[in-house]
């Protein structure tokens, strides 16, 4: 049991230790391979992953946010980093059994052995901003109970200025970020407040819950702002479900709902489950999907939106000055390529990323467990052009969360994917919005 | 008057102890309204007689005095309910003794405010919540059994004293907290319980213990005493 730091002081200290501890990993490294001519790099980056991991975790909250999503982005850190920091996902340190009890007397009026037929102490699962106990209502209802660390909402502000002052010394013009750093506070303070969460889980189980994706029904009776009851999902996480061997028709199976529960959400141009990390997706042996965590839900303005989509047929078309119009217009492009070389060496790399991102929409079935496409995207991330001043709308913050973290889920799946009815969406929503255009 | 049925519910307490319970409830808050209310209107709030109170206590005093006394009582009932409490660790005792008493006090925050350093921490003679406290404490640390050999020598009265003290210092805490439901002084006691359990749990103190003892036995003076 550990208990959360919660003051700047010692969520700084743990930021600075990690970085003393990553940076001796490193020394000690290039001095063993100086010594004795050996290097094993590859043992290098998961001890280092391991003291990042081991050190973030203990933050939760916010530092657990940007561990997760270096996990989303596989391929843009070493392999070793990856596989320590997806553990990011799932393990973090529970709290106190008797802070629990407190929290959800102090919460609901009652303690749990008083408000639910059973409730077990031991988190079922701990995640960055709180963790979920498995209980049984005295109806018989099994729910899961999400608890919120004490004092996590004061550390993302905290955090978030440690984030900023980090930032401000890596990138060049310092005031562009705000916007960036602005949108991920918003989007974290909106995510600790759980009956904004309860509401978004009513409103998704409305429009998604259904034979092939199941979400979880909110029981706004026995949740606050800190303690969030909702019916409990059966089912594994992906790395479970991929140790059972599924075969790939059920594999499959799971992809092509995956697939679709996402177009549909484009479809309705409503929210947007937006943390498609696997944390948040159960599967069972029928390749059917239940979504949980409905923390970060994002409904994103028309305009934006609609450029983002029509990014895809554009690629596709590789009609360089369409290309180069909707680059000005989504920020990716701050000058004219042709006569910036900088300008030019980012603007060839996003169109060869994005043909590459839009082929599952070329033909009528897409292959995500090809291994040269695997290799190729990873490519893309790892060799992307290094810049110090951020890129893209504000809005690519969560729009590449959710559609990398699909295709990273799709690919780890290893499953082929129908995209006849997502192209329809895409096309009907597309042609609906720019009657004029 | 407030409902506090959480407190009995599913209990195991007697008629007559949750009946003194529900008047020292029901005097604290009679004492926020009115200091100096009288048995009578304390009789017609609770709608018994006053006979009834007169035969549990024999003055106002001792009711709301037994306010404090009853929050242990309470507590102890609690922890009945609690499945595996024996499987707690000391930092997960610690602070479910100290959380529940302070989720107990804030069922009377006004009145524990009002009296608290009056009736307990200034009493002529110790408040038997205080000796309640200390033995609660003093059955948490000897039940441990992952306590190392060397913290047990600090284990004695004037320790138990200061960890009544400490629980004071959270009293003050908790008293000027405007934090959401209490929540630094829910971090701060859980810090304060799991740097505790580092402390009584480390074998530290054991080892140099160890090396203390061996150091000792070979060293000249033990021979002279020998000798």
């Amino acid at each position: 049991m550990t208990n959360f730091p919660t003051t700047k002081y010692e969520r700084g200290k743990i930021f600075a230790k990690t970085g003393l501890k990553v940076g001796k990993n490193y020394a000690s490294h290039f001095l063993k391979s100086w010594i004795n001519g050996e290097s094993d790099r590859s043992a290098l980056y998961k001890k280092s992953a391991e003291d990042l991991f081991g050190e973030f975790t203990k933050l939760r909250g916010t530092a657990l946010k940007i561990a997760q999503s270096f996990s989303i982005d596989q391929g843009f850190l070493p392999d070793e980093f990856s596989e320590v920091m997806t553990q990011a996902q799932y393990k973090v340190p529970p709290i106190n059994r008797s802070l629990v009890r407190s929290i959800i007397r102090r919460e609901l009026g009652a303690y749990p052995e008083q408000l639910f037929a059973s409730f077990n102490p031991e988190a079922e699962a701990a995640a960055s901003i709180g963790q979920v106990h498995k209980a049984t209502l005295k109806d018989g209802t099994v729910v899961a109970v999400k608890v919120q660390y004490p004092g996590v909402r004061d550390t993302i502000s905290s955090d978030i200025a440690l984030a900023r002052t980090l930032f401000r010394t890596i990138v060049s013009n310092s005031e562009q970020i705000e916007p960036y750093i602005n949108e991920v506070k918003e989007t974290l303070i909106k995510e600790t407040d759980y009956l904004q969460e309860g509401e978004s889980i009513d409103r998704f189980h409305k429009r998604f819950n259904s034979k092939t994706i199941f979400t979880p029904k909110w029981i706004p009776e026995l949740s606050t702002e800190r303690v969030l009851t909702m019916t409990y999902l059966e089912g594994v996480h992906l790395n479970e479900f991929l140790k059972n061997e599924p075969t790939q028709d059920v594999r499959d199976q799971v992809g092509q709902n995956l697939w679709d529960f996402f177009h549909n959400q484009i479809r309705d141009r409503d929210e947007i489950h937006a943390d498609t990390h696997p944390g948040n997706f159960l599967f069972d042996e029928n390749g059917n999907v239940g979504v949980i965590d409905f923390g970060c839900v994002k409904s994103f303005p028309e305009k934006f939106f609609m450029d983002y989509l029509l990014l895809l047929p554009t690629h596709l078309r590789q009609d360089e000055d369409e290309i180069k119009e909707l680059y000005y217009k989504l920020e990716i492009l701050k000058g004219d390529p042709d006569e910036l070389p900088k300008e030019k060496l980012f603007f060839d790399f996003c169109k060869n990323y994005g043909f590459t991102f839009a082929m599952p929409y070329m033909e009528d079935t897409f292959d995500f467990g090809d291994p040269e496409y695997n290799k190729l995207i990873a490519g893309y991330t790892k060799n992307a052009p290094f810049t110090t001043e951020p890129r893209g709308n504000k809005h690519f913050i969560y729009t590449t969360r959710v559609h990398l973290g699909l295709y990273h889920l799709l690919m780890k799946l290893g499953c082929q994917v129908d995209t006849t009815y997502s192209k329809t969406i895409i096309d009907e929503v597309l042609t609906n919005q720019l009657p004029g255009e | 008057m407030k409902e506090t049925n959480y407190i009995f519910q599913g209990t195991t307490m007697d008629k007559e102890l949750t009946l003194k319970i529900r008047i020292s409830e029901a005097g604290a808050e009679r004492y926020v309204e009115n200091p100096r209310f009288t048995i009578q209107s304390l009789a017609k709030k609770l709608k018994i007689d006053s006979k009834d109170i007169f035969e549990l206590f024999p003055n106002r005093s001792e009711i709301l005095n037994y306010y404090y006394d009853s929050r242990i009582l309470v507590y102890k009932e609690q922890i009945q309910m609690i499945d595996n409490y024996s499987d707690y660790s000391l930092s997960e005792k610690l602070s479910l003794l100290i959380l529940t008493l302070f989720d107990l006090f804030h069922e009377h925050r006004e009145y524990v405010l009002m009296t608290y350093k009056k009736k307990v921490l200034c009493s002529m003679s110790m408040h038997s919540f205080e000796s309640q406290f200390k033995n609660e404490i003093k059955q948490i640390f000897h039940s441990d059994r992952n306590l190392s050999s060397g913290s047990s020598l600090l284990i004695n009265r004037a320790f138990y004293y200061s960890l009544f003290q400490t629980f004071n210092g959270f009293f003050y805490f908790w008293s000027r907290d405007t934090s959401n439901n209490y929540e630094n002084s829910t971090a701060l006691i859980d810090k304060w319980a799991s740097f505790v359990q580092e402390v009584f749990y480390t074998r530290i103190a054991d080892k140099g213990l160890d090396l203390g003892k061996f150091l000792f036995y070979h060293s000249p003076l033990s021979q002279f005493i020998k000798r």
